[in-house]
């Protein structure tokens, strides 16, 4: 029975019938952000959106079946079941926030399609190179927080008033946006300030940098490591052929010597 | 005997020092003082628990001091060979400096404490020598791009100082103006004031952009072409050494079989003259 299940969720065109069901409750959900086809159809949308839901839930209950306890050991069957979890929740009162993720079904379509799935396992895997630096960033930009609510708080509070007010302001900095009109706020009552503002520009936009070059490097070394390995790989090969036709020929060589000496000795 | 007991008391304290648990201990101190001085930025909080924040802070300061002068004990002069310590020595000793009267921008330093979380985390350490690693290739680029902002900054100040003197007043306003427009930000703003004096200031504003971006993109290159070369290169020297033993076993056997040869010839030649 179980094999059955499994047997069924494995087949090729359930996984397709999947797939079309979650692209189909895409363009349902978006039909529902517009007020007009709300009006008109909305009845009809929201029992094709139940429906969806539901053979979404008998899909997941399947695989839950048909795996059993290894259905949880799939990062992805696991992204599945919190997806769809979302859209079971009631989502009257406090929860109402809880509606709007009813379109995170659609991010189901990356677990469904295998290409999508190795995307975006390709950016997961260039993650762990980031950590380290990410750590760094966040460290100088608390630091650089601190410190600025302390040295400007009281000269411009709209920008430093306190450390979650500060932490925001710098990474609006960060990113380079408007950062020459909270300099020269501050720097009007505080002439010297420009040494915080390019100290803390230059630091965190190299921090950023090689944020992004870590990111590139791990996917350059993937990429340019495997294709050069391969070559490397085949040449190694080639020269271990043709060292092992030399060895071939030279013993083959040496058989003759030995036997023409038998020759003369006999 | 005197020098003896100095000696093993050293060696123990360096022993204490470099022990697992006291260096966890510290990163712990770190992050708790790091939170602490968090804290003291909330002023409802400063009204509070104000005092106790100070306490907090000065006890930890203390931990910190100790654990300095521990460590200079442990190492002597060899403690400032190492950058690190140098870093955790100047950091410990601004938060140690009276932080009254001219000094009190120190005060807002004390959170650089926090970074002696770089120095107490190896994982972090090695980040950061990667990062600087990385000026050496950036070093000519970075002094041409001074150079360039130096020289623009001068002319600036002597064509655009007079039109607008809240941008180019004097030198030292020129050159934040400079590095704003190097980073992109708002400079139309700026170009246009002074366009509207001089309208042929564009070609100063489109030739400085021009050039101070190229140079910044090429510290940009600089700086991604040496993290490349550095991992890459590894895994193929690593890729390459392992097929250079295959080949030198193999060309071994070659050699051994040609040496057989040789002698096997020479034997058949001796006997040939007998």
């Amino acid at each position: 029975m179980r094999a059955r299940a499994r047997a069924l969720v494995e087949h090729q065109s359930f996984q397709r019938t999947v797939i079309v069901l979650i692209v189909f409750n895409a363009i349902t959900l978006g039909l529902e952000t517009s007020a007009r086809m709300e009006a008109e159809y909305g009845g009809l949308l929201h029992v094709l959106d139940r429906a969806t839901l539901a053979v979404f839930v008998a899909e997941l209950g399947l695989r839950v079946y048909g795996y059993g306890w290894a259905f949880f050991r799939d990062p992805w069957s696991i992204f599945d079941t919190l997806v769809i979890g979302i859209a079971l929740v009631p989502a009257a009162g406090p929860l109402s926030v809880l509606r709007t993720l009813r379109v995170l079904r659609v991010l189901r379509l990356v677990s469904a399609v295998p290409s999508m799935r190795r995307v975006v396992a390709g950016l997961l895997a260039a993650v762990p190179g980031m950590a380290s630096v990410a750590s760094l960033l966040a460290l100088v930009i608390f630091v650089a927080g601190v410190m600025s609510t302390k040295l400007f708080g009281g000269i411009a509070p709209e920008y430093f008033g306190d450390l979650g007010t500060t932490l925001f302001t710098l990474f609006q900095i960060m990113t380079g946006e408007a950062w020459p009109d909270i300099a020269r706020v501050v720097m009007a009552a505080a002439p010297l300030a420009w040494i915080f503002f390019v100290i803390y520009i230059l630091v965190s936009s190299f921090a950023v940098l090689n944020l992004f070059i870590a990111v590139v490097v791990s996917g350059m070394e993937d990429q340019v490591t495997a294709d050069l390995a391969e070559a490397e790989e085949r040449n190694a090969e080639a020269q271990a052929r043709s060292d092992a036709l030399i060895l071939e020929e030279v013993r083959a060589l040496r058989a003759e010597v030995a036997e023409l000496r038998n020759e003369r000795d006999s | 005997m005197s020098r003896l007991r100095c000696h093993d008391v050293r060696s123990r304290v360096r022993e204490l020092v470099e022990h697992k648990r006291f260096q966890q201990f510290i990163i712990w101190v770190i992050v708790a003082n790091a939170i602490t001085l968090g804290l003291e930025t909330s002023s409802s909080l400063m009204a509070s628990v104000g005092g106790l924040l100070h306490a907090v802070d000065h006890v930890m300061l203390a931990i910190f001091v100790v654990e300095l002068v521990l460590r200079l004990y442990a190492y002597g002069w060899r403690f400032f060979r190492d950058p690190w310590n140098v870093f955790d020595f100047l950091i410990v000793g601004i938060s140690v400096i009276p932080t009254s009267g001219p000094f009190s921008v120190l005060r807002a330093l004390r959170i650089l404490r926090a970074l002696r979380l770089i120095s107490a985390v190896p994982a972090m350490r090695r980040v950061v020598s990667g990062l600087l690693a990385a000026v050496p290739g950036m070093a000519s680029i970075g002094a041409l791009l001074a150079l360039i902002i130096y020289v623009a900054a001068v002319m600036a100040t002597k064509l655009f100082g007079a039109n607008s003197p809240e941008y180019f007043g004097d030198l030292g306003t020129t050159l934040f103006t400079l590095f704003q427009t190097m980073t992109g930000e708002a400079w139309p703003d700026i170009a246009r004031e002074v366009m509207a004096a001089a309208p042929l200031a564009w070609i100063f504003f489109v030739i400085y952009i021009l050039i101070s971006s190229f140079a910044v993109l090429n510290l940009f290159i600089a700086v991604i072409v040496n993290g490349m070369e550095k991992t890459v290169t590894s895994d193929l020297v690593e890729a390459e050494d392992r097929h250079a033993a295959d080949q030198a076993a193999s060309d071994q056997l070659i050699l051994e079989e040609l040496r057989a040869l040789r002698s096997e010839v020479a034997e058949l030649r001796s006997r040939e003259r007998a």
